[in-house]
């Protein structure tokens, strides 16, 4: 097939996309700026110069396999106080609406968004919109389960924080097989996050993926963080064959704070690629971005941290980390962090480490008792819990289960 | 009855020999210190009795009660009874020191004789008054960010815990004040009173440079290492000796042989 013919059949695909799904015009002409967006794109690699290479078996080059055709992602909410928080769900752009479709327009200096996200937001075929009120207090996360039963799925959540409200959102992600298991259903997922976190808000927005492995799942997250308003984002990755997250906050306005930490536990043949970047570009604004993983087996793992500060962000700080853990001479990990600062008025600082569990401290472990496997296990579990005892109990004793499943599971093959 | 016996033990370390055919019996019920100077291995031959990997016996034995523990890996020895105090003990992030101590304490009693929450809770309580630790120290992440006087503090905390048949405290009293040298060695005759009961007769090498952990935790029998073997050995009073002439007088006599 010719590369013309190819991309004419991206066009045929998003035609009957919006047929199917009953677009109104404004929706169709806002997902063709999209894939118009997208194809201007050059093509996607997954080498990096660090010299890890990915393969994610997806050819963004041909349409087959990455444009819905048929069912939907199940979405179910629990814990939801409907009072203070409204919930709008449909296959298509058309239930939010041109003008809040409008407010969620990129106006960044967030670098230009990747073929894959370009291509979630033109090929989306479940839509969310979550409004929390005005200065809604919701101390209950609000839980929402997607389901894929069939493939390919996107889904795209809207969230609009309204000025002063604090809340906060758990994603769990699942499909019809379990984490660990080959069998199951196989194709492309993705995702896209967007929100808007009014004045003085407070967002905590949590993502529990737990997709079978036969799954290969791109997602883009962006949060636009408004005057003394707080966006924390928290990745928990443990499924997937492949993932590729990117979550990105920008700081849009002066006090604007945000937190980003990923954790990721693989095995098996499991590739994470994760990717965050906090976008400083107002005065005395925050960022904390921590990304913290294991791999085992021929797991493999890069993760990449940005943290970008503007010529009018005086006064910020910004701080990232990263953390990797081999636990087999077969696993691959490699951490890129990245500063750009354009203003002399700011603390900034970055690390990353990858290496495997001290032996050391195992050996500290085994002098008072604790056999090997549980010494392992001990320190697996203390790497992550830092950052779980930041999570309500819903998100953390998913990780845990999870993890106590797949990887710690694992250290018997 | 001897709990501990080394015969002639070497031990090399990345290849360089710091144990030189070492002798030593530690008695049940008995306190033994064992003083020497700096790079006299001391602190090889407290890892090489708990299994330290990287420390390889290249011949002689170790005896835990009469049996070889050579080819037990470190938690086997100390699930036998061995209980090593660290000179310097490891941080463990995200690792409370509950959860750890509960860990370690079950794994040491073995799964039919397993301490129930409410039981650990309060044994770890009591032990923790004596030791006079808050008790908000067992939500704190295992020795991360605690002080020199903590972390031995923790170390003892575990001694008393897991209460082994033996423990090595690898100078244990460096970096104390006097207040929590006083702390310490409190918790060290603790461990030895409950071995008052003849048929639970526990013992404790002490491994130091200096006398004032001596001056609390009063040892039955003293040995000097130098040079990776026991020079000489004596009684308690060999402490006092030492405090005044130095080790010198040990090398030049050893020399004169």
């Amino acid at each position: 097939m010719s590369k013309k013919e190819k991309e004419g059949s991206f066009e045929a695909g998003l035609q009957a996309l919006c047929t199917r799904l009953g677009e109104p015009k404004w929706a169709c002409a806002e997902r063709m700026d999209f894939l118009k967006a997208m194809k201007s794109l050059p093509p996607v690699s997954f080498k990096y110069g660090s010299g890890v290479s990915f393969d994610s078996g997806i050819d963004f080059e041909n349409p087959k396999g990455l444009i819905p055709t048929a069912g939907s992602v199940r979405v179910t909410h629990s814990n939801a106080d409907l009072a203070l928080v409204e919930m709008i769900q449909g296959p298509g752009l058309g239930i939010l609406g041109e003008e809040v479709l409008a407010l969620f327009r990129d106006t960044s200096d967030s670098p230009a968004r990747s073929r894959s996200a370009l291509l979630n937001s033109a090929f989306t075929n479940n839509v969310l919109l979550i409004k929390v009120k005005e200065s809604a207090r919701i101390d209950k996360p609000v839980i929402l389960d997607l389901h894929a039963g069939s493939l390919p799925q996107i889904a795209s959540v809207f969230i609009l924080a309204g000025a002063n409200s604090s809340s906060s959102v758990i994603f769990r992600l699942s499909s019809s097989s379990s984490p660990d298991a080959d069998e199951g259903i196989k194709g492309y997922f993705g995702l896209s996050i967007k929100a808007l976190a009014g004045k003085g808000s407070d967002l905590k927005l949590i993502n529990l993926q737990n997709l079978g492995q036969g799954i290969v799942f791109f997602d883009e997250r962006k949060a636009d963080v408004m005057k003394d308003a707080r966006v924390d984002w928290f990745e928990l990755s443990l499924g997937s064959g492949y993932a590729n997250n990117s979550i990105i906050s920008n700081l849009k306005e002066e006090n604007a704070s945000t937190v980003i930490k990923t954790l990721f536990a693989g095995s098996r043949n499991q590739m994470f690629d994760v990717c965050t970047a906090a976008y400083h570009e107002a005065a005395r604004t925050r960022s904390d971005l921590l990304s913290r993983g294991v791999v085992n087996d021929e797991a493999k793992a890069l993760s990449r941290g940005m943290i970008s500060i503007g010529d009018a962000a005086f006064g910020s700080e910004g701080y990232e980390r990263q953390d990797a853990l081999l636990l087999c001479d077969r696993s691959e990990a490699d951490a890129i962090p990245n500063l750009e600062i354009r203003n002399h008025d700011v603390k900034c600082s970055h690390g990353s480490t990858v290496g495997q569990l001290d032996s050391e401290k195992i050996f500290y472990l085994l002098s008072r008792g604790i056999n090997f496997e549980d010494a392992k296990r001990l320190m697996i579990k203390g790497f992550f819990a830092p950052t779980l005892e930041l999570l309500p109990d819903e998100a953390k004793s998913g990780f845990e289960k999870s993890l106590d499943a797949t990887i710690i599971g694992g250290f018997s093959r | 009855m001897a709990f501990l016996q080394i015969k002639d033990l070497h031990v090399r370390v990345e290849g360089k020999e710091i144990l030189k055919g070492l002798n030593l019996t530690v008695e049940k019920g008995t306190v033994h210190a064992i003083m020497g100077p700096n790079g006299s291995g001391k602190s090889t031959l407290s890892n090489a009795i708990m299994g330290h990997p990287r420390y390889e016996v290249t011949s002689g034995d170790i005896l835990l009660e009469g049996e070889s523990i050579l080819k037990m890996k470190p938690d086997e020895r100390a699930r036998k009874g061995l209980f090593l105090s660290f000179q310097y003990p490891e941080e463990i992030e995200g690792v409370t020191i509950s959860n750890f101590l509960r860990t370690a304490v079950n794994s040491v009693r073995g799964e039919k004789d397993k301490l129930s929450v409410l039981k650990f809770k309060e044994a770890v309580k009591e032990k923790m008054k004596l030791l006079m630790m808050s008790p908000d120290f067992l939500s704190r992440y295992l020795n991360k960010g605690f002080s020199g006087g903590e972390k031995k503090r923790a170390e003892i905390l575990q001694l008393l815990m897991l209460n082994p048949g033996l423990a090595v405290l690898d100078e244990t009293d460096s970096g104390l004040d006097i207040d929590a040298l006083k702390v310490v060695s409190e918790g060290v005759n603790s461990f030895m009173k409950k071995g008052s009961h003849a048929s639970h007769e526990k013992s404790v090498l002490i491994i130091t440079h200096y006398k004032r952990i001596l001056n609390y935790v009063k040892p039955d029998k003293v040995s000097i290492l130098i040079d990776g073997r026991i020079a000489l050995e004596g009684k308690g009073d060999l402490v006092d000796h030492l405090e005044d002439k130095g080790y010198g007088w040990i090398v030049e006599e050893q020399a004169k042989k």
